[in-house]
């Protein structure tokens, strides 16, 4: 807004001035000093002055004038301002523009290299999850055989494993050829730069291969060499036939997966190894004679030995003892280290029990290996020697006792029969003097028997009679047979067997021994001889029977084995039938069990001497 | 009247012996180095000796006796062991198996021998 001012002086114009806020102004200034003039023009907003007088219309006219110019010129600024702030604008939008496009391309660029590395990453994963599947070296090279492929140009695949020690410069090769895997051994040096770390991969000039034209018989081309194992010196070799300029990319696929390569052929080695060392752990658990398992607390069996599985069954005692309950003294749960003896039907075995504490709660999962060493030879053995010695020493102090007791019964013997032949001698004293020659007389043959049946004349077959068999082996068992009454028939003696007295006493002695034994209570015993028509053949008997339990039909074939005994502790050796059995048997006899109402009916039978 | 030497330590064998021979003069020793002494001494036509005895043998006593004195005199010797396993000495005149059937068919057979 244009204003005209007049005044008389500047104070009063300041004053209006300092109030009102006109940007441009006149000022009428007659008669002003040079100071207030001074003022006036030092202010920045004052625009002219005006000398002369001028009537108001002119001043009004002036001063629109004044104000169109000025607001032109003010339209004019402000026009040039609008444009110079779009220019403004624009350059600023081209810059916007430009760091978007920038921008744009930065992430169109990193989206591509991630999904480049997506595709790889997922490559590798794949690789790794075939590599989990393979089972040996085979594979390993089959995969990478099928892997390389899609590289146009890769040659053989193999694993090269110089050995150690020995000599340096042998190489273990292994390659595919027909899908299968073939090895030889080639005289390769091995070169010391070769040995990188694991998972290095480094190019290896033909010349270095020559060695391998021997396998192959065909030139072989340049190689990568995989360091799958750099102290084993184990190693992956590719052959390449690329342009080198390819070969960047075949190098860095296989060192994204060298790693995962490396570890999966450790991982083969390794469960080879075990494979084997189970075998050679079955083989020489196997090769074990004696039974052996590893059973659990439940008597489930973990592993066994082939000795072990004897019959069906999952528990210890079904499959080796048949039985249908755990043995009476069964080591297993004691837990502990021990010793045990157990049997069966036919064997006796010595358990030793190891226990074996697989998982931290023992309480729950307890194992312990079980041996099971068979003793039945040993103990039937050991037993016969001992009785055996018994037997001789036995003998040795009869012979002693009857020699001594020999010399005074002749002297008693010779002294009756001599005072007999006195014929002055009175009736009643003869008599007396009868009785004490033939008491003499039967204690000698007692004597007899006895030095016969201990010492054992061995190796004379005598033509025996049962009756003579009988006759001779009572006097020892007349004490034996105390508690119970017994009948004796011991037939007529007329027809004869062949073998040795002592030992058929031994048989006899047996069989009254048990039969007497068997009884608990007073019983009823008969001891009979005599002979019997069997087919055309006249065969003599001794049989043996008594009015006891008897025997269970299931049991008759067990009595005769060795150390079967229903006895107690002590009371016999289980020995007793198995050597009459034998005895009789070697002389071509048999010993039966026949069925009988009561008791026990032992029948031992022989062929006639001479008979057909 | 024949003299007859008896050596065995079971003395009633002496005693029924010498009461089989009571015909005769009987002179009884109970081990072996009396009846070498009493053989020198008494000199008798017939000595029965036992074989085992304290001292010695039977058949040590008949070695240790000289030729002579064997050729005038009937040797008998007498054991419960079986004749079999002892050499029989060319010096004896009879074996004579212990224990005795009956002693008064012995007493036949040794006088027969004189």
């Amino acid at each position: 807004m244009v204003a005209i001012l007049c005044s008389s002086q500047w104070a009063d114009l300041s004053e209006v001035l300092s109030k009102t806020s006109y940007c441009s102004y006149f000022v009428s200034f007659e008669n002003w000093s040079i100071a207030d003039l001074e003022q006036l023009f030092s202010r920045p907003s004052f625009c002219g002055a005006l000398t002369e007088s001028l009537s108001p219309r002119e001043l009004a006219l002036i001063a629109s004038e004044l104000n169109k110019q000025l607001l032109q010129s003010q339209a004019r600024e402000k026009k040039r301002l609008h444009s110079q702030e779009l220019r403004q604008l624009e350059v600023f939008n081209q810059e916007l523009e430009a760091i978007v496009a920038e921008r744009t391309q930065i992430f169109e660029e990193s989206k591509a290299e991630e999904d480049a590395r997506l595709i790889q990453t997922r490559g590798i994963v794949k690789s790794i999850q075939d590599l989990a599947q393979v089972q040996d070296v085979e594979e390993i090279l089959l995969f990478l055989k099928r892997e390389l492929k899609a590289f146009h140009g890769v040659g053989e695949v193999l694993t090269l494993e110089w050995t150690q020690g020995g000599p340096q410069d042998l190489v273990k090769a292994q390659w595919i050829s027909k899908d299968q895997v073939q090895s030889a051994m080639v005289k390769m040096k091995f070169n010391e730069s070769s040995k990188t770390l694991r998972g290095d991969a480094q190019t290896i000039k033909s010349a270095e291969l020559l060695p391998l034209t021997q396998i192959f018989h065909r030139p072989v081309g340049a190689g990568l060499l995989l360091t799958l194992d750099e102290e084993k010196r184990r190693f992956i070799l590719v052959e390449s036939f690329l342009a080198e300029s390819e070969w960047p990319t075949v190098h860095q696929y296989l060192s994204d997966r060298v790693l995962p390569i490396s570890l999966t052929f450790d991982r083969v080695m390794i469960e080879k190894e075990i494979l084997a060392s189970i075998e050679r752990w079955e083989e020489s658990f196997d090769s074990v004679q004696d039974a052996l398992a590893i059973v659990s607390h439940t008597f489930e069996v973990a592993r066994s030995n082939k000795a072990f599985e004897r019959y069906k069954g999952s528990k210890c005692y079904e499959i080796f003892l048949n039985r249908s309950a755990p043995c009476e003294n069964c080591p297993l749960q004691k837990k502990t280290k021990s010793l045990q003896v157990i049997s069966d039907d036919r064997n006796i075995y010595e358990l030793s029990s190891n226990p074996l504490i697989i998982d931290d709660l023992p309480q729950l999962n307890y194992y312990s290996i079980h041996l099971y060493s068979d003793r039945t030879e040993s103990r039937d053995l050991s037993a016969r020697a001992l009785q055996s010695e018994k037997m001789a020493a036995l003998g040795e102090l009869s012979a002693h006792i009857a020699h001594e007791l020999n010399n005074p019964l002749t002297g008693i013997r010779s002294l009756a029969q001599i005072l007999l032949g006195d014929s002055q001698l009175p009736g009643s004293l003869r008599e007396d003097l009868k009785q004490i020659e033939s008491g003499a007389e039967r204690a000698q043959k007692i004597i007899e028997n006895l030095m016969r049946f201990t010492k054992g004349e061995t190796g004379e077959l005598i033509a025996l009679t049962p009756k003579e068999v009988i006759e001779s082996t009572l006097p020892f068992i007349k004490t034996a047979l105390r508690d119970h009454r017994y009948h004796i028939s011991p037939g007529f003696g007329e027809k004869r067997f062949l073998a040795e007295l002592p030992l058929m006493q031994q048989v006899l002695f047996n069989l009254i021994n048990n039969a007497s034994q068997a009884m608990e209570n007073a019983g009823e015993l008969w001891i009979e001889g005599g002979e019997i028509a069997v087919e055309n053949k006249v065969q003599c008997y001794i049989d043996v029977r008594d009015s006891g339990p008897g025997i269970p039909r299931a049991l008759r074939q067990k009595v005769f084995e060795p150390l079967f005994t229903t006895k107690q502790e002590g009371a016999g050796t289980g020995l007793g039938l198995a050597l009459s059995k034998k005895i009789v048997e070697s002389f071509g006899g048999k010993i039966i069990i026949l069925d009988s109402e009561i008791g026990a009916h032992f029948r031992v039978i022989f062929e006639v001497q001479g008979s057909t | 009247m024949i003299k007859i030497l008896i050596a065995d330590d079971e003395p009633l064998i002496r005693r029924s012996l010498k009461r089989l021979f009571s015909d005769c003069e009987v002179i009884e020793c109970e081990d072996g180095k009396s009846a070498i002494r009493d053989w020198k001494l008494y000199q008798p036509q017939i000595v029965i000796l036992d074989v085992l005895m304290p001292e010695r043998t039977g058949y040590q006593v008949v070695q240790e006796i000289s030729e002579e004195l064997k050729r005038d005199t009937v040797i008998v010797v007498m054991s419960a062991y079986s004749g079999s396993d002892v050499e029989k000495d060319s010096d004896l005149d009879l074996f004579v198996k212990k224990p005795f059937e009956n002693i008064l068919e012995l007493k036949k057979m040794i006088l027969g021998l004189l």
